[in-house]
């Protein structure tokens, strides 16, 4: 993946950089696997959710055995390449059997390798399978992203650093626990990546980029704009993501194709209420503005947070480039559906 | 006895009914641009550290009942003002001193509620002091100096996962001036604290209109 810093006013921009073919569904690999680049922007003086919408595979194929949270692939290229030296994942994106358990559109850490076997965490900790893959089931695997390979080792992208979290961009990862952890670019001293809780502590650029996780970062005034330019690979299949019962929950869109809330259905994923007290609250991110929505189960229809008996939402979009925050009553699996473009 | 126009303001965090116990953080530093008194010149040492924020249309040239009368003050910090062995500045973000801790949520601040969304992020209830302006109320030891400053931070909503921060660096001076000192430690000129002015006492007034009736009869009778 290649991130260089663009000049301010960048817009999202796709090109696709190799022929694509129509993604493939739920049991079939693609054809042809799209590449491509885009721009993801970080005003000044504004939060934004930021997603990461394209990574770079390294390898795909069929899981041919399974044993506990160890699975053996069957692989392109024919050698799995070394997945653990720097920060690797394995999303299952095709499911042999389209009936009972499987882990089709979930993502996990891969921890260990030995050869053509990988291994995650065991479920449910967190970067684990929630359900284990069978036999025959379709894979990526993909890199993950630290906080130093995204934005810099030295804060090359030009986030504002600072020599207390005061005066610096702030950026928030989730852990995939329910919390978010906050970082920021210490400039004096000895420059780099702190948490803001140990401002002094020990350099934070090696912190994984949590798979299906996207970022929040909070920029104060008095920086420069910043674009991060992202080329790679589109993600195939759904997006299944464990999240928990809390506020903190930051969930990566990885998709290049606008949906709604309604075309999303989100519905079906969300625990509805006839208030929002009682309802999964879904923020998107617009102008470095977070609204809050929830599926109103009385008519139906998704409605603002602040004016529950207001207009219907559902042609709100959730737009490429964005990640979702979502506060969830219970702990349970989040899934964004892959749109498909008209 | 003399009275600064100060000299009632309370110097401990003002906390009304605690009906949530949504904790949050501000941190808050001045370690690039400090304070100096009002001569221009000296360090501000110690002091005390309000903040809170101001209704909207608040005249800073007010005297200072109508000043506090403006101010819903959240959480606030007395002591030394230091940084890195460097007077005048201050720091509280975790690295030499700790940052603020607040309650938020349902908890009512000199009678505004922190938040009044429960049930969400929302900053857009004019009721409630989240999505309100943070502002820094600062006072000299004996409260007879005081800047006031502001950022474009607002106090963040009680769900939000975005902590609320205040650096001086590039703030707007309300109460203050710019001076032409510039700190050890800094690189560019240190704000000027502004005298909060004296109240006279009811008894002198009334001598002083005395002295000054007694000086036209005195007149009419030549």
């Amino acid at each position: 993946m290649i991130r260089t810093l663009l000049q301010p006013l960048a817009l999202l921009a796709l090109t696709a950089l190799c022929a694509g073919t129509a993604l493939g569904q739920a049991s079939k690999l693609p054809v042809s696997r799209t590449g491509g680049a885009t721009s993801v922007s970080l005003p000044v003086g504004q939060t934004t959710l930021m997603a990461l919408p394209l990574v770079e595979i390294v390898a795909s194929g069929t899981v041919s055995a399974v044993s506990g949270s160890t699975y053996t692939l069957l692989s392109t290229p024919t050698v799995l390449p070394d997945v653990v030296t720097t920060p690797h994942a394995i999303k299952i994106t095709g499911r042999a059997n389209q009936f009972g358990t499987n882990a089709y559109g979930m993502t996990a850490r891969i921890t260990a390798q030995a050869s053509q076997d990988v291994t995650t965490p065991v479920a449910p900790a967190a970067g684990s399978l929630m359900a284990a893959p069978n036999v025959g089931d379709e894979y990526v695997v993909y890199r993950l992203e630290t906080i130093g390979s995204l934005f810099g080792v030295t804060n090359t992208v030009g986030l504002r650093g600072g020599s207390t979290v005061a005066t610096a961009d702030i950026i928030y990862l989730d852990n995939g626990s329910g919390t978010l952890v906050a970082y920021f670019y210490r400039t004096g001293g000895t420059p780099g990546w702190r948490l803001v809780s140990a401002p002094s502590g020990a350099n934070q650029d090696g912190v994984i980029i949590q798979p299906n996780r996207g970022i929040l970062v909070a920029r104060k005034t008095g920086g420069t704009p910043v674009t991060i330019n992202i080329s790679g690979d589109a993600m195939v299949g759904n997006e299944v993501v464990d999240v928990t019962n809390s506020a903190a929950n930051i969930v990566n869109n990885p998709f290049l194709v606008s949906t709604t809330l309604l075309g999303s259905g989100l519905r079906n994923y969300v625990t509805g209420g006839s208030t929002a007290a009682t309802a999964d609250i879904v923020y998107l991110e617009s102008g470095g503005v977070l609204t809050g929505y929830f599926y109103r189960t009385s008519v139906s229809q998704w409605r603002l947070l602040s004016t529950p008996g207001g207009a219907d939402q559902g042609a709100v979009a959730i737009t490429p480039g964005k990640a979702i925050l979502i506060a969830k009553k219970a702990t349970g699996e989040f899934t964004l559906v892959e749109p498909f473009a008209p | 006895m003399k009275n600064t126009l100060l000299a009632s303001l309370a110097i401990t965090a003002i906390f009304g009914s605690l009906s949530s116990t949504q904790a949050a953080t501000l941190f808050a530093a001045s370690v690039d641009r400090g304070f100096v008194l009002s001569n221009g010149t000296t360090p501000l040492t110690s002091g005390t550290i309000r903040f809170g924020t101001f209704a909207t249309g608040t005249n800073f040239a007010g005297d200072a009942a109508s000043l506090e009368a403006a101010f819903t003050q959240i959480v606030t910090s007395t002591g030394p003002f230091s940084y890195g062995g460097n007077p005048g500045l201050f720091e509280l973000t975790g690295d030499e001193n700790a940052p603020l801790s607040f309650v938020g949520g349902t908890t009512v601040y000199e009678g505004i509620q922190y938040d009044l969304t429960t049930s969400g992020i929302d900053l857009s209830n004019p009721g409630d002091l989240a999505g309100t302006t943070i502002y820094m109320w600062l006072l000299n030891s004996d409260s007879t100096q005081q800047a006031i400053l502001s950022t474009s931070e607002i106090w963040q909503d009680s769900q939000s996962p975005v902590d609320n921060f205040f650096d001086t660096g590039t703030a707007t001076l309300h109460v203050g001036s710019v001076s032409t000192t510039t700190l050890a430690g800094t690189t560019t000129p240190a704000y000027q604290l502004a005298n909060a002015g004296v109240i006279p006492e009811p008894s002198r007034a009334v001598l002083g209109l005395l002295g000054l009736a007694l000086a036209f009869f005195r007149r009419r009778r030549a």
